[in-house]
């Protein structure tokens, strides 16, 4: 511990700005909860990648003389009844749902701070940003997904349109709260009347200080994409039938639950897996970011 | 408090007016357009031109709306063409069987988290507040479409205690009516008590800081005293919030849950409306539900006047 703090102390002489980083990221590695779900979407991604690499299979590669294997030295997960190899489908799949989860959360980054920012900051906006949102929020998220989905058709682009369509609004309220409070501030009326137009008060004052706020609902966004993602999977308007998504995995088992339940089981213990991951890591963010923010993960 | 009602009723208005604009839009972004959609691949020139007339998509967008509005302050949702029914006929055939499961998984799941969310933060950090949390997240993490088809590997393939899916009706058999909905509403509660444990323990732990909580211990009140009627009484509004909020997760659940035990309910209703392209249905059903949860919001706003006196005041 001493050799440590010594470390510290050269280092705050030499780079101030390196040793805050470190500090930061030190914090973040105390938070028991955030290093588990670091843990977890690290295997997670290692699973997408190297799991797919190293398996001999391809997660569509049909192999009609070994259906509904149960697990074996060749076949880990076993095979599903048209003797894919379940194991490949569950790796494949975790690229597909982080895919989905990743695109989702770019898509919430940009038009929830886009849009909370601006209705936090411009109050001849917000009435009018935020009665639009409510009418979107008056539609349960995973509802309105299924919705944009069955209209626009089952795919991954519109899976991923829908998504974003319904977790924008809640995103976009959230920064809306923490940029009402920062308008506030006394440095925001002293950059106001240093004659800073509004748009670089909006980048250099009001988004920095959304930031962590956003980041916290980020993750539980990441963690609602994917669970979501698999459900739209489930009822058939999510990606369709020969992706090997964790939803499609789960509903092409149900049929044969009794003989092989080894095809469900996998692709379900993936997806909590993941999602106990990404909620995990929200909760660890937000112990050390956000230590007020309220405790909820919808 | 009639004037805080009314005032609540009001703000109802223009949020519903957007929704069930966006449940016209819903209709017009389909590609090429329902009819298209709705006749399937193999369907003529003649019969899509007669859905389309059927359909009133003929007609310039802006009288189709008008005569939605028309339609809709009248309580008429439009016409199922799959189901050959009328929309409203059909949700409310099917709201006590989605809503006999949401009550049956709310009564399970409701006390249950209460009490394990004051256990874990009257005793935070211990290894039953770990384990309570875990638990949980557990709950929170887990899809219930896949629970569910767990629960019946288990309870009914394994064990044979349950039935896998179907629906009695309770005119017909009590006792079949209770083991049809007790599997779908344990399923539905899994993530609502996940959800409302977390939030119950945080409430607590706030309230167990603040002064009030001292003052009770001070002046020598039971510990069951001091965490039911000074702590939890003070917690409960977030809860009741929260509890007002799962509502959109039990519809959403309900879809789900319904469609995995087969259960034929208003979740069910709106899958086989997607699944046939029965648009009018889609539209129909989604409106209901999202002003359903509007007004359950509401209920939610009004009890917490009903719970905070000072809410009333401003």
């Amino acid at each position: 511990m001493t050799e440590f703090s010594q470390a510290l102390r050269v280092d705050l002489t030499e780079d101030r700005e390196e040793t805050r980083r470190f500090l930061v990221l030190r914090r973040f590695f105390r938070s028991p909860t955030f290093v588990a779900g670091f843990a977890i979407v690290v295997m997670l991604v290692l699973l997408g990648t190297g799991g797919v690499w190293l398996s001999p299979y391809e997660a569509t590669g049909m192999d009609l003389r070994n259906r509904l294997s149960p697990p074996t030295a060749q076949n880990w997960f076993g095979t599903d009844n048209f003797g894919r190899d379940v194991f490949t489908r569950v790796a494949a799949g975790s690229q597909l749902s982080m895919f989905v989860g990743l695109m989702v959360v770019a898509i919430n980054a940009v038009a929830g701070a886009a849009i909370g920012a601006l209705a936090g900051y411009l109050r001849q906006l917000d009435n009018l940003l935020m009665r639009v949102m409510d009418a979107f929020m008056a539609f349960p998220a995973m509802l309105l997904a299924i919705a944009i989905t069955a209209a626009l058709g089952p795919s991954l682009f519109n899976v991923v349109v829908a998504l974003a369509v319904a977790y924008v609004p809640k995103t976009a309220r959230i920064v809306r709260g923490t940029a009402l409070i920062v308008r506030e501030q006394q440095y925001v009326e002293a950059a106001q009347v240093a004659g800073a137009g509004t748009m670089r008060i909006l980048r250099v004052h009001v988004l920095p200080n959304c930031l962590s706020s956003l980041v916290v609902q980020l993750t539980f966004v990441f963690a609602s994409a994917v669970l979501a993602e698999a459900t739209l999977s489930y009822l058939g308007v999510g990606l369709p039938p020969p992706a090997p998504t964790w939803g499609n995995g789960i509903s092409d088992g149900r049929e044969y639950i009794v003989e092989a339940w080894w095809i469900s089981l996998f692709p379900g213990l993936a997806i909590t897996f993941a999602v106990l991951g990404f909620n995990f890591l929200g909760d660890g963010l937000r112990d050390v970011l956000d230590p007020h923010l309220p405790g909820e993960s919808e | 408090m009639t004037s805080y009602i009314a005032r609540r009723l009001l703000a109802a208005v223009p949020v519903l007016l957007l929704v069930s604009l966006l449940a016209f839009l819903l209709m017009q972004i389909v590609p090429g357009d329902p009819a298209h959609a709705m006749a399937g691949s193999d369907a003529s020139v003649e019969e899509i031109n007669e859905l389309r007339r059927g359909l009133g998509l003929d007609r310039p967008w802006h009288l189709r709306l008008a005569e939605w509005y028309l339609a809709l302050l009248q309580g008429d949702l439009g016409h199922s063409y799959t189901l050959r029914a009328d929309v409203t006929d059909l949700i409310f055939e099917r709201i006590p069987i989605t809503l006999s499961i949401a009550i049956y998984s709310m009564l399970i799941a409701v006390p249950f988290s209460i009490v394990l969310g004051v256990l874990a933060a009257r005793f935070r950090g211990s290894a039953l507040d770990l384990g309570i949390m875990g638990a949980a997240l557990l709950g929170v993490s887990v899809p219930n479409f896949w629970i569910g088809i767990m629960a019946i590997l288990f309870f009914s393939v394994q064990l044979g205690w349950l039935p896998a899916g179907g629906y009695v009706p309770p005119s017909e058999s009590v006792i079949g009516w209770l083991q049809s909905m007790t599997m779908p509403a344990l399923v539905l509660g899994t993530m609502q008590m996940g959800l409302l444990t977390r939030i119950t323990r945080s409430e607590m732990l706030e309230m167990m800081h603040k002064d009030f909580v001292r003052t009770a211990r001070a002046k020598g009140a039971s510990e069951l005293r001091v965490m039911m009627a000074h702590a939890l009484r003070n917690a409960i509004i977030p809860i009741v919030t929260v509890i007002g909020l799962l509502f959109g997760m039990i519809v959403t659940g309900a879809v789900v849950v319904e469609q995995v035990f087969s259960v034929p309910g208003l979740g069910r209703l709106i899958v086989q409306a997607i699944l046939t392209r029965d648009y009018p249905l889609i539209q129909g059903t989604l409106l209901f539900v999202a002003s359903a949860f509007v007004f359950v919001n509401l209920i939610v706003d009004l009890s917490y006047a009903f719970f905070d006196p000072r809410i009333r005041q401003n």
